[in-house]
């Protein structure tokens, strides 16, 4: 007699989970279901880093006092540095607003910055995907970002928790540009290397030149570092060459991120 | 008779999971997958437990089902099918060990993870095997 799993033969067992694991992953519903998942595990992996915090805040305290006095000193000096860095962006916005009015140019979308701390990463080799916490509201498609350049793309909220997709997550692709040329190229992820879309052999920039967001699509805020060439080599019968190239950001040793929301139009 | 042991796996495979997310820079094993795999190797009978915590696993690591959890569900009864052929033993055990956690790697996890992961659930799957073997005696 052959073998039944609960009265049933294990083939349709099977072949009833192959269906449903097919049906999962097509469907929209199925699709968020890893970032859903993600975030259901947030309030355990912000418990397990708990007690790291709480080392890092008692050894606070005995931290020399002359060091925190320089350091806020430091911070001081930075924050009046910043407020006229502020102070020269509003004039600036202002004439860029002007500027645009006499050219009849339409509205650039406004980014609000916010810090987010790095809750937690995806254990691959590059982390391709990360877990946020913010103090403001983040919203699904808002731009994230290091200092050194584009990090990805919020993919799912909940409340101050989001889950991120980087810029090597292969669903993602990135209008971009060469500061100071017409080139216009999509970067997008392939696991541990960014691939150069529609670059033509003839205009292809050379290794280690930096690709910039274009802010083309409205989703990314333009002029934010994106990629660094690594290789450039021709194609056979294509007018476009193959180009390789690797994050400018290193999101895997950073602790906080910039979060860039879309300011609601009134 | 029941068992505590099912839920408190279920329970270090959900802490191993948020420690893999919590420290994904750092060079580690995946701990759910160790537990999970070290539990189904050591007592079969615990399919019912062990791999929908397996789509759970793949689904917040790798954001599809499509991870460990099919070679996972096979494992039970290739094993026993095994068992019926050549006689119980380790080396089809550990063969398809090997076998199962092999999306690992194409999953962006590196060799040494992987290495890593083999070399926890390797005593794991003892402890638990010992633990069931006293349980049933």
């Amino acid at each position: 007699m052959p073998r039944r799993w609960l009265g049933i033969r294990p083939w349709i067992w099977l072949a009833t989970l192959l269906v449903l694991l097919v049906a999962v992953q097509q469907s929209p519903l199925g699709q968020q279901l890893g970032p859903r998942v993600n975030l259901f595990f947030t309030p355990l992996v912000g418990a397990l880093q708990a007690p790291g915090i709480w080392w890092n805040d008692i050894s606070q305290w005995f931290t020399g006092r002359v060091q925190i006095q320089h350091e806020l000193l430091d911070l001081r000096r930075r924050v009046q540095q910043q407020s006229f860095i502020e102070q020269e962006r509003d004039a600036l916005r202002a004439e860029n607003i002007q500027l645009r009015s006499l050219l009849a140019l339409p509205e650039l979308p406004d980014y609000i910055w916010h810090a987010a701390k790095v809750l937690g990463r995806s254990p691959d080799k590059m982390s391709q995907r990360l877990m946020l916490k913010a103090q403001m509201q983040i919203n699904p498609d808002d731009a994230v970002a290091s200092s050194e350049g584009l990090v990805g793309l919020v993919d799912s909220v909940s409340g101050h928790l989001a889950v991120v997709r980087t810029i090597l997550d292969a669903s993602l692709a990135v209008p971009a540009t060469l500061p100071g040329s017409g080139l216009a190229v999509l970067v997008r992820g392939q696991g541990e290397r960014l691939l150069v879309d529609f670059v033509p052999f003839d205009k292809a920039p050379e290794a280690g030149s930096v690709l910039v967001t274009s802010g083309a699509g409205g989703i990314f805020p333009p002029g934010i570092p994106l990629a660094r060439i690594l290789s450039v080599r021709a194609v056979a019968g294509s007018v476009f060459a193959d180009v390789e190239a690797e994050p400018t950001a290193h999101w895997r040793r950073d602790a906080w991120l910039s979060v860039a929301s879309q300011q609601q139009q009134p | 008779m029941f068992s505590p042991l099912p839920p408190v796996l279920l329970m270090l495979a959900a802490v191993g999971l948020a420690l893999s997310l919590a420290t994904g820079g750092l060079l580690q094993p995946d701990w759910a997958l160790a537990v999970l795999l070290a539990a189904l190797l050591a007592r079969h009978s615990l399919w019912p437990w062990i791999l929908p915590a397996l789509l759970v696993h793949d689904l917040a690591l790798y954001w599809t089902p499509w991870g460990v959890f099919p070679l996972a569900c096979l494992l039970p009864a290739i094993v026993l099918s095994l068992d019926d052929q050549i006689g119980p033993g380790l080396p089809q055990r550990m063969g398809m060990l090997l076998i199962v956690s092999l999306p690992m790697l194409q999953y962006g996890s590196g060799v040494m993870q992987w290495v890593l992961t083999l070399l926890l659930c390797a005593p794991l799957w003892h402890v638990l095997a010992r633990i069931y073997d006293r349980q049933y005696a």
